[in-house]
């Protein structure tokens, strides 16, 4: 019994929202209140082009070596940001897809998704007025 | 479009206001939908060489070493439709005495035939880059290479056949609870008149020109979820011909080229572990009687170990080795054959390096190489191979910038 009460805890420990600081923000145009992870990595790895209702779908990324960046990529989806760079530089520099835009803070990011039809990115828990999308 | 509909369904109603809104539809459509989707990017390197003996890029043996390898390429895509992508890149890359060109990269128009949530399968048409192992596609862009000089298998000899081909590319990536595979496979013709592939294959410059007959090449790639661990097996085949010139003692021959090359990589914390191994099968048949048929295999293979000392600074070794004809691996009877000594038929290079990126979009990377034997040389950079020494030295810098 004490040995499946630990088996819990550690589940519990790698699985509980409140160990991710780091939750996915877009903008309000799209209306969904959440999605999978295999989308969500489609999303960011920009394979998935376009929302249900045609909407291009526009991706905004931190700097590779942004802490918030790394903890996305890692806590979210579950995905190495190296990962991530290989299938973007791919994709610009082979001709057979596009990168994600990348803008300098959290506080553009917000900014930027808040005021562009289709957006999608992330921030720090916490964030009032963005409109969240979680993973299911 | 929906929307624009039931608004028009609301609001007009005689044929001039339909007019109007398709027009500024239209325009609405190109200026915001399309036009929004267009990015420019691009790349540039500049390389420094310094070899105690032989020539890489330049007159490298020379006091001063070279700075003749300048790589810069420009791209742009744009999605006008949301199946439909179109995506150039132009190059100008000078190296050495081999090349001072700009080119066409590629230049292609993608369909994506179908899109679902776990599998989604395209067709691109135009001059497509060719799949094979994990860096050629993105050759010239330092940043995406494994060192600043390539390893031996993506043969710099070869470099025309490797760049792309002119034909179509069918795709396909799917998404599994282990993993993600991908599938491309090229069908077309590659670049006309390879001069480094014509010396190291007929022995000189000949009169004449190789040709490219429609050519096949794919890659079939798998890659964990996390991406720690990835793996491919790409094939080509190549096949091309010899036109003679005026006055030629060469007839019509044929080349052929068949690719097989497996790719391994595995992430382990602050390791990198890449490894590739090809063979070729070569067949250089019916060029008449005073080039008699020969089939050679030829070998390559590197393993590479990465380090990352900190997220800016990695460390690298890495062995490689090639050798043109399996069958003869030191050269002793290609040298009782030809004017060239028995180690301009394989090369065996040992490598550590630096790669320090500052900013992610500035490289600068430092390495040195001990070389025995001169396989990869170019023909241009070193007109007489026969005089090319066996153990060599490479100090080699580079500098690069992407947007």
């Amino acid at each position: 019994m004490r040995r499946f009460h630990y088996l819990i805890l550690f589940v519990f420990s790698f699985t509980s929202p409140a160990s991710q600081a780091v939750e996915i923000i877009a903008n309000p145009s799209i209306k969904i209140e959440s999605l999978t992870i295999s989308r969500a990595r489609n999303i960011f790895s920009m394979r998935a082009r376009n929302w249900a209702n045609d909407t291009p779908i526009k991706v905004y990324v931190l700097d590779d070596n942004n802490d918030l960046h790394k903890q996305f990529s890692k806590q979210i989806l579950g995905v190495f940001p190296y990962k991530l760079r290989r299938v973007w530089d791919r994709n610009t520099f082979s001709g057979t897809g596009q990168a994600p835009t990348t803008v300098k803070s959290e506080a553009e990011m917000i900014k930027v998704i808040s005021s562009t039809k289709g957006a999608i990115g992330y921030a720090n828990k916490g964030n009032v007025n963005v409109h969240v999308i979680k993973i299911h | 479009m929906y929307t624009l509909l039931k608004f028009i369904k609301r609001y007009g109603g005689s044929t001039q206001v339909f007019s109007a809104f398709i027009i500024m539809w239209a325009g609405q459509t190109f200026a915001l939908d399309s036009f929004d989707t267009l990015q420019i990017h691009g790349f540039i390197n500049q390389g420094y060489f310094l070899t105690t003996d032989n020539n890489l890029y330049g007159k490298s043996s020379s006091n001063q070493g070279s700075l003749a390898l300048t790589e810069i390429g420009v791209n742009g895509s744009i999605r006008p439709l949301s199946n439909l992508g179109l995506a150039a890149q132009g190059v100008y890359r000078r190296a050495g005495e081999i090349s001072d060109e700009a080119r066409i990269d590629y230049a292609l128009i993608d369909w994506t035939i179908a899109d679902h949530e776990n599998y989604r399968y395209g067709i691109r048409l135009g001059r497509v880059k060719t799949p094979l192992g994990f860096f050629n596609d993105t050759r010239d862009v330092a940043f995406t290479r494994p060192s600043i000089t390539l390893p031996s298998l993506y043969q710099e000899r070869a470099r025309d056949l490797f760049l792309g081909s002119d034909g179509g590319q069918f795709y396909l990536n799917m998404d599994s609870s282990i993993g993600d595979f991908s599938l491309h496979i090229n069908g077309g013709k590659l670049k006309d008149n390879p001069k480094e592939l014509e010396i190291s294959i007929l022995g000189a410059d000949r009169p004449g020109e190789l040709k490219s007959k429609t050519s096949y090449m794919g890659k079939l790639g798998y890659e964990n979820k996390s991406g720690s661990t990835r793996f491919a097996v790409s094939y080509a085949d190549v096949e091309m011909f010899y036109e003679p010139g005026a006055a030629d003692f060469l007839s019509k021959g044929n080349l052929s080229f068949e690719f097989l090359l497996f790719s391994l990589q595995q992430h382990m914390g602050d390791l990198t572990l890449t490894g590739e191994y090809l063979r070729i099968h070569n067949s250089i048949t019916n060029f008449g009687i005073h080039f008699p048929d020969f089939k050679p295999t030829s070998e390559s293979y590197y393993l590479q170990v990465n380090y990352s000392l900190s997220s800016q600074l990695q460390a690298i070794i890495r062995y490689d080795v090639a050798y043109n004809n399996t069958d003869d691996r030191n050269g002793d009877f290609y040298a009782t054959l030809t004017s060239d000594p028995n180690y301009s038929a394989y090369s065996k290079d040992q490598m550590v390096g630096l790669r320090w990126a500052p900013k992610s979009n500035w490289l600068i990377q430092a390495e040195y190489h001990r070389i025995d034997g001169v396989s990869e040389l170019s023909a241009a950079d070193n007109p007489d191979l026969s005089a090319a020494k066996q153990h060599w030295n490479l100090f080699a810098l580079q500098l690069s910038y992407r947007f």
